[in-house]
């Protein structure tokens, strides 16, 4: 599944290369990504194919940089699926999660 | 005011320059933010901030290497409950100080790390020492910064110590080129304020509160976010008020005392057979502060498998990671723990005594023993006498490897930061400056470093720093002439193809204790044991205790990897 990020940054030394750096570590790949930048932010927005992993954890994640003023996900490519983690003997247990639409700074 | 006075205040007041250099600001800076010990080593492009040093009233404590002042300041961070300070120049310097900021991001403690830059000028021309250090410790710190500006540097030092030590503590790096620093700028000092949101409990308590109620088997979880928020006493009341059982983390240990009668031990790899059994067996986790680590866990996949989950943390990116939770309190701990803890003080549990009675059973048939045959020192025992002799003030700081866990184990720890161990990274040669930084910022604690003869050696030149500085630091150092913990996997997991953990030719470690001006005593036999510990605590200065030990001596249990933490090994305890 891909999933669609809108970020935007402040317009610092390393951000971009910081988020990027994250979700890469993260195990997601970034497939596209789109650039804007202006002089009070800089807009990002990216497709990324996951790997097992959760895609609100990633957005989680990029949220506590201290750069990122704002994450959005947009609506995934796949149809929306349960929560998933890591695990699969107790995926069962868990009740289906409604896709978080907007994400605000941690 | 006579008259010569104020025409004298008058004069001091004219010999102010209206002009410093960015390096006295930089100091000055530091100054206001409360530092008042710097873990460093001087060098080229760092030398106008060394130059206005020794006038700022701020300690430096020079390390002989930058790793040793990178896991200082983690030491003191961890000890004193404050923002732990290390710098060192460019290049090299810049490089050697990685590792600890590494084992800082994975234990997430609070450290400000600065490192000179070659001028902004020659920045991206290869220069001399010039290494993109910035670049290099993106993914291994919370925040960096590198100063373009000089303007700038009162508001990257406030907003960078704020940074460090709120929300989930972490290093941050501030790069310094040395035009910055030598560049002229207004005398006078503005730092901006910070302020942390205040806490609210989440919006789930009463879920969680629900979820407790109606456990049958629950069990609390406890890791290092507890100490980290120095909630420990808030922990602590949540645990007595609803009188369930707790395990502890490797980092977790002290939140609740571990000769508590709720503490039913260390989980994980290493961890006792009552606490995994418990976890496993448990229908409801309680995990506050802790983040699943795989050390901990064993195979996810069958952690505790009938266990519905309330994750408590400061960092919302934890929850979910690794397992779902049921509950999810992120944010504030003391708060969302107060907030817990008022609502299950006045509730009935469904905690069955049979749950109680089997945890209490666990604890009774998997207590440790200490009666290994033989003549040879048992570690695990010295260990635990160890820690009962020297008491309440006693701060053990430890290395990576079986000694570690043997600590773990068996360490009576009362509070978690009477235990500094490096959790996440691992990192061997973590124990000594640790202790050093620990010593620094509590002169009154009894820092116990507990080494071994691998880990002692990556660091040994700070014994040096010890012996300079008079610090007090007695170490134990316990030597099996191997690379211990690999060569239990190497035995147990690689057919005995020992490979490169023969350490047999170590030097003789009480006397090169001594070369550096330490005292130094060896004991080989069982029955030395007590009155080498009775020397050891009795020194009036940094000492060296080296044990030799079994080289064949294993840690148990023992969780292999990629297996549940039901399925532990046990084996010949020596």
């Amino acid at each position: 599944m891909t999933t669609r990020f809108e970020i935007t940054l402040d317009t610092a030394e390393g951000a971009m290369i910081r988020t990027l750096g994250l979700i890469q570590r993260r195990g997601f790949t970034v497939s596209r990504m789109d650039m804007k930048s202006t002089p009070q932010n800089v807009q990002l927005r990216l497709e990324v194919a996951d790997c097992e992993r959760c895609p609100e954890v990633l957005q989680r994640q990029i949220e506590r940089l201290h750069d990122v003023q704002h994450v959005r996900q947009l609506t995934a490519l796949a149809a929306a699926q349960p929560h998933r983690r890591i695990g699969r003997a107790l995926v069962s247990l868990f009740a289906p999660r409604p896709r978080v639409a907007v994400g605000s700074r941690a | 005011m006579s008259i010569p006075q104020a025409v004298k205040q008058v004069a001091e007041a004219d010999m102010e320059p209206a002009e410093i250099s960015g390096a006295q600001l930089f100091v000055r800076c530091l100054r206001e933010l409360g530092v008042d010990t710097i873990f460093g080593y001087p060098g080229g492009a760092i030398m106008p901030i060394y130059d206005a040093l020794p006038q700022s009233g701020i300690r430096h404590i020079l390390t002989r290497h930058e790793q040793g002042a990178a896991l200082a300041a983690d030491g003191y961070a961890r000890a004193a409950r404050k923002v732990g300070v290390c710098m060192a120049t460019s290049g090299p310097g810049a490089t050697n100080l990685v590792t600890g900021l590494a084992n800082s991001m994975l234990d997430s403690v609070p450290v400000v790390a600065i490192t000179g830059q070659v001028s902004t000028a020659v920045m991206g021309t290869d220069a001399f020492q010039e290494v993109d250090v910035f670049g290099i410790t993106l993914p291994i710190v919370k925040h960096s910064y590198i100063i373009r500006d000089v303007a700038d540097i009162p508001k990257v030092l406030a907003e960078a110590f704020h940074l460090a030590a709120s929300g989930r503590p972490g290093p941050v790096l501030i790069d310094v080129p040395k035009d910055i620093t030598v560049t002229a700028i207004e005398a006078r000092v503005r730092l901006p304020e910070f302020r942390s949101a205040r806490g609210v409990p989440a919006r789930d308590v009463e879920r969680a509160a629900k979820l407790m109620t109606q456990a049958t088997q629950p069990l609390f979880y406890l890791g290092g976010g507890i100490e980290i928020a120095g909630a420990e006493a808030e922990a602590r009341a949540l645990v007595e008020a609803c009188g369930f059982p707790a395990v502890c983390t490797l980092k977790g240990l002290g939140s609740i005392p571990t000769d508590d009668g709720q503490f039913q031990g260390m989980l994980g790899m290493h961890g006792n057979q009552a606490a995994n059994f418990a976890v496993q067996e448990s229908d409801l986790l309680i995990v506050v502060g802790a983040r699943f680590d795989d050390r901990a866990t064993g195979k996810l996949d069958e952690f505790a498998p009938n266990a519905r989950v309330i994750h408590i943390d400061v960092d919302a990116a934890e929850i979910g990671k690794l397992r779902h939770a049921h509950a999810a309190l992120p944010g504030d701990l003391k708060t969302n723990l107060r907030a817990l803890t008022g609502l299950m003080n006045n509730r009935e549990t469904a905690c069955s005594d049979d749950w109680q009675a089997r945890c209490a059973a666990w604890k009774r048939e998997h207590a440790w023993r200490y009666d290994a045959p033989g003549e040879k020192i048992y570690a695990p025992k010295l260990l635990k006498d160890l820690s009962e002799r020297a008491g309440d003030k006693l701060v053990l700081s430890c290395d990576v490897g079986q000694h570690q866990m043997w600590v773990a184990q068996h360490c009576r720890i009362r509070h978690p930061r009477s235990h500094l161990t490096s959790g996440g990274l691992g990192t061997m040669g973590y124990g000594l400056p640790a202790g050093i930084g620990a010593k620094l910022a509590c002169p009154e604690a009894d820092v116990v470093v507990v080494t071994g003869d691998g880990s002692i050696m990556m660091n040994i030149q700070e014994l040096a720093t010890l012996k300079r500085y008079g610090i007090d630091v007695r170490i134990v150092l316990l030597d099996n002439s191997s690379l211990g913990m690999v060569r239990q996997w190497q035995e147990l997991f690689f057919a005995g193809n020992y490979s490169e953990i023969d350490l047999s030719d170590n030097p003789d470690f009480a006397e090169l204790a001594r070369v550096f001006g330490l005292e130094a005593h060896t004991i080989d036999a069982r029955d030395q044991v007590d009155d080498a510990l009775e020397w050891l605590m009795s020194r009036n200065g940094p000492a060296l205790l080296h044990v030799k030990i079994d080289p064949q001596a294993n840690v148990w249990p023992l969780v292999p990897p990629g297996r549940n933490n039901a399925s532990m090994m046990e084996g010949e305890a020596r």
